[in-house]
């Protein structure tokens, strides 16, 4: 078979019938169907409790640790920071309108979470690895199961 | 476009597989596929080009996040299809995976010169 050869990018066909069916989609729908992906980037995170205190993970994939900063005031910890994308393969392709899917988030984040009186604000540790940011807060000491010893007569 | 999506979400108990968000972009020279794996480790990710189908997956081993008892092995995995891969340069794909981002280059094909068809006589 012989196809007519045009100049155009091989993505066009595919961006139109997306067009298209985000039209459809939004005369369809009350609701925009687009907007199921957040807008801004927030880190996923996930508490876990086990004996010795809580371990809370945040996925912030491509937060250079340097824009990443754990804080704590009182009993609030606040995770913030910023995802760039100056720096990064994204920003040239939004400038010329060649970003063909855009499903990342970028900007500014900041997410806090209150601990009960039961952690030891000031035994928390943070490491950053292949884009998770793992903290363990520990238990305060009173709050650790204690053993009771059973006498054997 | 050549990232027609065939994308797979299966639930199964000991891994946990997920789709990773993309970034799709295009430049001068090249398509660029930019994905959110956050855990995977940088010798942890696979690109793999069947024909027209790109498959990218990405594997968070359980000893990676944490010593902590119920994890599942988390699996990220997305397929892509390339719309004509002519167009591309595949022998020179490139991907690197670093602090939980996965970006994979497909540089384009540099355009065939045009060709003179010899008009047999008889």
């Amino acid at each position: 078979m012989l196809y007519a050869t045009s100049e155009r990018s091989p993505f066009d066909s595919f961006l139109g019938l997306r067009r298209d069916l985000d039209r459809l989609f939004k005369e369809a729908l009350p609701i925009d169907a687009s907007r199921s992906v957040p807008l801004a980037f927030s880190p996923t995170i996930e508490v876990e409790e086990n004996d010795t205190g809580l371990t809370l993970r945040a996925e912030v994939p491509g937060v250079e640790p340097q824009n990443l900063n754990v804080a704590i005031d009182g009993d609030v910890l606040t995770i913030s920071g910023e995802r760039e994308t100056k720096f990064g393969r994204e920003a040239s392709f939004a400038n010329d309108g060649s970003r063909h899917r855009s499903e990342r988030r970028f900007g500014k984040f900041s997410r806090a979470l209150r601990l009960s009186d039961q952690y030891d604000t000031e035994k928390i540790d943070a490491q950053h690895s292949n884009g998770i940011l793992t903290l363990h807060i520990g238990k305060k000491d009173a709050a650790q199961p204690r053993r009771i010893a059973v006498e054997a007569k | 476009m050549s990232t027609a999506e065939l994308s797979t979400n299966v639930q199964a108990t000991p891994v946990r597989y997920l789709t990773p968000r993309v970034e799709v972009g295009e430049t001068e020279t090249a398509v660029w596929l930019v994905a959110d794996m956050p855990g995977v480790a940088t010798d942890g990710a696979t690109v793999e080009l069947d024909e027209t189908v790109l498959v990218i997956e990405g594997v968070v081993e359980p000893a990676d996040v944490e010593k902590a008892e119920s994890r599942p092995t988390r699996h990220y995995k997305r397929r892509f299809t390339l719309s004509d891969p002519a167009l591309f340069d595949i022998a020179n794909i490139k991907a690197k995976m670093a602090n939980g981002v996965l970006e994979v280059e497909i540089p384009k094909a540099s355009k065939p010169e045009p060709r003179q068809i010899k008009i047999a006589t008889s």
